[in-house]
């Protein structure tokens, strides 16, 4: 059912100028892959400095609100980043990635990583006039969100190494 | 024994060539590898835009540091390593890599810029610790730094794209 609605998509995408300039070219998807891994590096580091705070571990004078605000430049630039070049590199293989179980991992787990972070972005906003005096209940919910956006965003790093293996 | 010797040496040792042939083991490295970097130099970053000036300018460095310490060199640990083994598995390949020897030398090139710091410029850091925009000599070693490590991150990305 669900490849019904993806095959045209992925045809369209393997069969792009874009793809055919691709897979024509020997170092296109070299140059690709690098800005692919500095995507992931400006992301994660983001991500990681996010969970870290909301564990209370680092950044203690401000709260997660703002660390989460003071950082969405830079983990919004690796995700558009990594998502263009990811995208064209999918392109110039795409019936080949789309049949790879660890290329379906990780875009299963970049799909739920964006609504989790979108969610703490939300939150950050909703929270914007709080100070500091946060109650329990909402340090629970940053630990949580926190801690299950840096687990999903390091599986999409992770799967996506794996893709050329398995 | 010459170094192209030793590098045949291991890689016609059999722990070379169990860790090649592993289904599972050179994958689980390589992941581990990409791991150590995020964590590494994915902090890193944000210490040398801090002494660039650019970032995280109500922490001081000293404060910017203590928070990225642990997470900087647990994962330049974890991708010394690993890095180890992934030259084991492949020794022969990496001593003719042109893009293995550009990485050695930006590796030694970021240690000195670190050694140059924290020789110089970092032994007066109680004077300038609060201040939003460091000194020249501290802005300059935080670009290069940033520069070299992403140098550093593509020419090995490239190395295991050619090998």
């Amino acid at each position: 059912m669900l490849w019904l609605v993806l095959e045209p998509m992925v045809m369209w995408a393997y069969n792009s100028a874009a793809a055919q300039w691709i897979r024509a070219s020997t170092w296109a998807v070299a140059i690709l892959e690098v800005l692919h891994l500095f995507g992931l590096i400006f992301l994660l580091g983001s991500v990681l400095m996010i969970g870290l705070r909301c564990f209370r571990i680092i950044l203690h004078r401000d709260g997660v609100e703002q660390v989460v605000r003071s950082w969405a430049p830079t983990m919004l630039g690796g995700l558009v980043l990594m998502t263009v070049t990811g995208g064209l590199i999918f392109s110039s293989g795409a019936t080949k990635y789309v049949d790879s179980r660890s290329f379906q991992v990780k875009m299963s787990l970049y799909f739920m990583a964006i609504v989790v972070q979108g969610v703490i972005y939300a939150l950050a906003l909703l929270k914007r006039d709080e100070d500091r005096s946060l109650g329990p209940a909402w340090m629970v919910i940053w630990m949580v969100m926190g801690g299950l956006a840096t687990l999903l965003w390091f599986g999409v790093g992770i799967a996506g190494r794996v893709i050329a293996f398995i | 024994m010459s170094l192209f010797e030793v590098c045949q040496w291991i890689e016609s040792s059999s722990s070379s060539s169990a860790l090649r042939e592993s289904i599972w083991m050179f994958p689980i490295i390589e992941s581990s590898h990409v791991l150590g970097l995020a964590f590494s130099v994915g902090t890193a970053v944000w210490f040398d835009l801090r002494l660039a000036g650019l970032w995280m300018r109500r922490y001081s460095v000293s404060e910017t540091f203590g928070y990225v310490k642990p997470w900087m060199f647990g994962g330049f640990a974890v991708m010394v390593v690993t890095g180890l083994f992934l030259f084991w598995s492949h020794a022969l390949q990496c001593y003719a890599s042109t893009y293995f020897r550009i990485k050695l030398i930006l590796l030694l090139l970021a240690g000195v810029n670190i050694a140059i710091f924290h020789w110089t410029i970092d032994r007066r850091r109680a004077d300038w610790d609060k201040a939003p925009i460091p000194p020249l000599q501290a802005r300059f070693a935080g670009f290069a730094s940033l520069l070299l490590w992403m140098s550093i991150v593509a020419v090995g990305r490239l190395m295991a794209y050619t090998l």
